[in-house]
């Protein structure tokens, strides 16, 4: 049986964005016939989903690292690199797994990685979940600080270039990414997209009474930003009935969030907020909604919160933004989607669905069917096939 | 006559019945006594808000005749309050008891204590009344409902097309859920009032009360059918908040606020009140009418006093006339501590309507510095005795004064020393301005008002129709 490494700085689990990806690749190359070890090297206690076979190293996150949000992630890579006794544990584990194929979740780990397989003699996928570089520039609005140098963006973008020259393919979650690879780095990729967990569950039987609209996020800046774009200046176009039903830790951070703040009084009193809920109560709150919203407008990459929103058999307010990696789930099926390009725009629609009847049934049952992590991530099997197929053949 | 019903409000009414009344409860009190007293309309009825809408009692009635006279129907003998406890006389007697029986032990505490015991004190009277007003609350829901109830529940039987007047500090109690119900399901037309975005504009002069009438003006949107606004400068900002807010604004009225003048008066003789002479009888002083807060800018006038003692310019007295508000530590340490203005400047903040309009009759002249309006009352009531008011210059102040009174920035020292100092020494200067009040003022009064807002109610139902 093959082994496969995923190395990654968080670990796998059922929440959003990355560590769901990696949970549901392991899933899916364990379905394929291959033996997956996690590698995960980590500056949070967050334990994640592990297995006794897998690898975690904890580095405790340096001063620098509560100010500098790029720092933390490249100081990891750093560390864990020139960590001679955890290196020499981590070939001897690896050796003994028969590891040939390691996956690259972003490209903080890239020197790391390349030691790594260069002595095993594993081929490296690179899994590219955005250009990151330039996605952590962008950032950088979201809580400037002067202390932060700008040659770590080049440092990162460094990262990035090594884990292409490092990598036998390299995979992209959305046509746009692939594009900018190409532009960026003259690299072609297979497009892996993401899919959604709330895919594979059944659409609940009920549904709650008072659930306007639906939101479920990490505190990933762009979903903060997002959100406040739209409750800008209050929610209060809204009649005062209405109920934004929140989920995941983007909740909390929406409290501290001056705008939101700012206009607390209107703004509370239409939001309800969840904190972390297990996928059952939220594909619960999800379809029970008029809308889900997806209100991002910034960032890369693809978003685990679109497929989640077109996969729960309730209408979904979008951005554009929020469409790229689901295209062509769009096309095959857009019943109750509705794409639009400015808070403005969101706002607007926000009070139309308002207005409307709730569905009766649910919409969108064809694209749902298109979701399903087990769809979304068929490509990847034969990415690593065809890349440990290129390493043994040398 | 008409048939439709019309309610009124009267819950600050009640909560304000003890207490020198701020603009906005003033004008509530002029349309309450209107529309009891009106022939074009049904008789009003009083409703208090308490977990929903309920019927005022026979004795909130009595105290709210005693407040506006009774109506032409019912000279009402006020009836002996303690054979009936209601809800809003509990909560008049609750708290005071309770903060005096906490605030009692404090006078054995050493001095540098005190101050902070009596902070404890009085939030833990508040709690423990407010808590107490809560759990009254939920036992009225679960009574009329049968269960324990998120929603208002309404003990009035309001029908169809009914008018429901809410021109008081709105803010401070309404359920909006509840009112948007009793719009969008009952049909009640609301009537409400706008007075000022300042606490939405500016929320560092008033950042605890921000959010709360941010949401006022915000949510009456979605059930208000009219909004009375006191300025065009008002009316004119509520429009542009509606269209930030992306809110289809209800029917804007422009009702510019009267002074003092003879329907007060009427009003007070109704109850026997008889108007009397006041506490700085036969001195020279200059008056400056408003809450003691940050925003009326009285330091302005406290260090202007306080420079002109120390030149040598003799200036008369400055009476304060107003409650204390918040944010005015230096404004206080000032007028306590500064010797120069021992004698001269006082705060009175126990004046009731009668004196001051007395106090006004006898002014040498008035000042108005504050930083931003809805309208500036005093202004008004000013011009309304004929004094000269010196103010800022902002656009709802320059309204009220008709563009006729010398206007300066807030924060133009010189300017208002200046000025101040020309008004109170230049007699002839004095006269001319006050001439020009004679000749030009346009003196809105209190039936001008009334009228306004009852024209626009009648309207109202026939554009309803």
């Amino acid at each position: 049986m093959t082994g496969v490494a995923i190395f990654s700085t968080y670990p796998p689990s059922e929440g959003f964005g990355g560590p769901a990806r990696i949970l549901q690749q392991r899933i899916v190359l364990e379905a394929s016939g291959y033996a997956v070890t996690h590698v995960v090297i980590q500056s949070t206690p967050h334990s994640g989903i592990q297995r006794a076979g897998d690898i975690v190293r904890f580095y405790k996150k340096s001063k620098r690292a509560w100010f500098d949000h790029v720092y933390d992630d490249v100081d990891l890579g750093h560390r864990a690199h020139s960590d001679s006794d955890f290196l020499s544990t981590l070939l001897a584990r690896l050796g003994s797994s028969d590891v040939s194929v390691i996956i690259l979740e972003q490209p903080f780990l890239a020197e790391l990685v390349a030691s790594v397989a260069r002595d095993i003699g594993a081929a490296v996928v690179y899994s590219c979940q955005n250009i990151e570089y330039r996605l952590r520039r962008d950032l950088e609005r979201f809580q400037p600080d002067w202390k932060r140098l700008p040659r770590r963006f080049d440092e990162v973008r460094h990262l990035e270039q090594l884990a292409i020259e490092i990598s036998a393919a390299v995979t992209a979650i959305a046509r746009t990414d692939q594009q900018m690879l190409v532009d960026e780095f003259g690299c072609e990729s297979t497009l892996v997209p993401n899919g959604s967990s709330l895919a594979a569950l059944p659409l609940p039987d009920s549904r709650l009474p008072d659930v306007d609209f639906a939101f479920a996020g990490s505190s990933y800046w762009p979903n903060v930003e997002g959100f406040a774009q739209i409750a800008m200046p209050s929610l209060a176009f809204l009649p005062p009935k209405t109920r934004l039903h929140i989920a995941g830790s983007v909740s909390g951070a929406l409290l501290d969030t001056r705008s939101i703040a700012r206009r607390h009084s209107v703004n509370a009193s239409r939001m309800v907020l969840h904190g972390f809920v297990e996928a059952s109560e939220l594909a619960l709150l999800m379809a029970s909604a008029r809308a889900v919203m997806v209100p991002v407008f910034v960032g890369e990459g693809s978003n685990l919160k679109s497929a989640d929103a077109l996969a729960c058999g309730a209408p979904v307010i979008m951005t554009e933004r929020a469409t790229r990696g689901y295209e062509d789930v769009i096309a095959h099926d857009s019943e109750g989607v509705t794409v639009v390009d400015s808070a403005a725009d969101f706002r607007l629609a926000m009070a139309t669905a308002i207005q409307r009847d709730r569905p009766t049934t649910p919409v969108g049952l064809g694209r749902r069917s298109m979701l399903t992590w087990k769809s979304r991530l068929a490509p990847l099997p034969d990415v690593v096939r065809s890349a440990h197929a290129r390493v043994s053949s040398r | 006559m008409t048939t439709t019903p019309i309610y009124i409000d009267a819950t600050m009414l009640l909560r304000w019945r003890h207490l020198a009344p701020v603009g906005i409860v003033r004008t509530e009190r002029l349309i309450a006594a209107h529309l009891r007293l009106s022939s074009s309309l049904d008789k009003a009825t009083y409703v208090v808000w308490e977990a929903g809408y309920r019927p005022a009692t026979p004795t909130e009635e009595s105290l709210l005749d005693e407040l506006l006279g009774p109506t032409s129907d019912s000279d009402a003998e006020i009836p002996d309050i303690d054979d009936e406890v209601t809800p809003a006389r509990t909560r008049s007697r609750a708290l005071p008891a309770i903060r005096r029986a906490a605030f009692k032990p404090i006078a054995y505490l050493p001095q540098p204590i005190r101050p902070y015991a009596e902070q404890a004190a009085w939030s833990t009277a508040t709690l423990a009344v407010e808590s107490a007003r809560q759990v009254r609350r939920a036992r009225q829901r679960r009574r009329v409902a049968g269960q324990s109830s998120p929603v208002a529940v309404h003990l009035v039987d309001f029908s169809q097309g009914a008018d429901l007047v809410v021109q008081g500090l709105g803010w401070d109690y309404l359920d909006y859920e509840a009112m948007y119900l009793l719009a969008s399901e009952h049909g009640v037309r609301v009537h409400l009032g706008a007075f000022d975005l300042i606490p939405v504009d500016m929320p560092q002069m008033n950042f605890a009360n921000s959010g709360n009438v941010h949401r006022y003006y915000a949510e009456m949107a979605h059930f208000a059918d009219t909004v009375t606004c006191n300025s065009e400068t008002t009316k004119a900002r509520l429009r542009r908040f509606f269209a930030d807010e992306s809110l289809l604004e209800p029917y804007l009225v422009a009702n510019t606020l009267p002074g003092f003048d003879r329907p007060k008066r009427a009003v007070n003789e109704r109850v026997g009140i008889r108007p009397h002479r006041h506490r700085l009888e036969g001195q020279e002083y200059v008056l400056t009418v408003s809450t003691v807060e940050v925003r009326k800018n009285h330091l302005l006038l406290a260090k202007l006093w306080a420079e002109c003692a120390r030149e040598g310019i003799q200036l008369p007295q400055l009476a304060i006339v107003g409650r204390i508000g918040w944010d005015v530590n230096e404004v206080v340490r000032w007028i306590d501590w500064a010797p120069e203005l021992d004698t001269a400047v006082t705060i009175y903040s126990d004046v009731e309507d009668d004196e001051l309009i007395a106090m006004y009759e006898d002014a040498l002249f008035t000042v108005f510095p504050s930083r931003v309006e809805g309208w500036g009352l005093p202004i008004t009531e000013a011009l309304s005795f004929g004094k000269v008011c010196i103010h800022s210059d902002d656009p709802a102040q320059l309204e009220a004064s008709q563009g006729l009174m010398p206007a300066l920035h807030p924060d133009d020292f010189p300017g208002w020393k200046r000025e101040v100092a020309r008004v109170a020494h230049d007699a002839p200067y004095r006269a001319q301005l006050e001439r020009r009040i004679q000749t030009e003022y346009r003196l809105r009064t209190a039936e001008d008002y009334c009228a306004t807002f009852e024209t626009m109610l009648i309207e109202r139902r026939g554009a309803n129709a």
